[in-house]
């Protein structure tokens, strides 16, 4: 029905269901950041935040790229344009079946007064 | 307020605005159309509750049975202006973590029927629900938001 790769959005929401790395990925939104630079703010060890920056670049919604000796991180929006265009797509999907089968109720309902009204 | 994760769908009725509007509202119609939306995500739509109580400030709760696990879906009517207008908030929680939302059904008159608007702001933050708007699912949903924004070409 929708035109999503589910796996490739199953990954990227897998990555944001933790609130740590939604911490990295908002401070990305802000602009590129080095590891240690992500890791700063977050009460976690270095190996802890590599391992989260792993599953962020895993999912698409990170690359990571080294410069010199430090490795820098920025998003890639596009990944979560497709997960917001997934959401909104699934929810619209929901409504309009939900408004097609009012539509229907009220249709069944105007067929009985018919009836009624030719009985009498 | 809106930062936008929004859905919007419209839908002409062949019926008058007051019928489509009461058909929001009344407990027989919220059944139909509830399993209906609820098999259209693949779920078996089991409605279990239907409670409604249609004003103001008003609350609705409904539910289905998934497997072992109740579903929830409930919210308060914050505007109810029949039978031009609609907004809920329409809250769930398939998961351990809650969703908040807010819905508006606008309907016009068209011709011999109606054209209904609904408009779903699914990273809507109330201030009643501050604190809820801090849990998950609406944090993600805040940040796709707010990213995808700022980022748009």
């Amino acid at each position: 029905m929708l035109n999503y790769s589910s796996s490739g959005l199953d990954l990227v929401f897998a990555a944001l269901s933790d609130p740590s790395r939604r911490a990295m990925v908002e401070r990305l939104g802000r602009g590129s950041a080095s590891v240690s630079e992500l890791a700063g703010p977050l009460d976690m060890s270095l190996p802890a935040v590599v391992q989260h920056l792993q599953v962020l670049t895993e999912s698409g919604v990170i690359l990571t790229r080294k410069v010199g000796r430090v490795r820098r991180c920025r998003l890639r929006p596009e990944s979560l344009r497709s997960a917001r265009g997934w959401i909104v797509a699934r929810q619209e999907a929901f409504w309009k079946a939900g408004l097609r089968e009012m539509d229907r109720l009220l249709a069944d309902e105007d067929r009985k007064t018919t009836r009624k009204e030719k009985k009498r | 307020m809106s930062s936008g994760i929004e859905a919007r769908v419209t839908h002409r009725f062949k019926a008058s605005p007051e019928r489509v509007f009461d058909a929001w509202i009344r407990p027989d119609s919220a059944r139909r159309w509830l399993k209906a939306a609820l098999m259209e995500m693949g779920l078996a739509g089991d409605i279990r509750r239907v409670e409604i109580d249609p004003r103001v400030g008003g609350t609705f709760f409904f539910s289905d049975q998934r497997g072992d696990e109740e579903a929830r879906h409930w919210g308060r009517y914050l505007e109810f202006d029949r039978p031009r207008r609609l907004a809920f908030t329409w809250i769930t929680d398939p998961s351990e973590e809650s969703k908040l939302s807010t819905v508006t059904v606008t309907i016009e008159p068209d011709g011999d029927g109606c054209v209904a608007t609904l408009v779903h702001e699914m990273d809507a933050a109330w201030a009643e629900y501050r604190s809820r708007t801090e849990q998950g699912w609406s944090r993600m949903l805040g940040a796709i938001a707010h990213l995808t924004d700022t980022s748009n070409p």
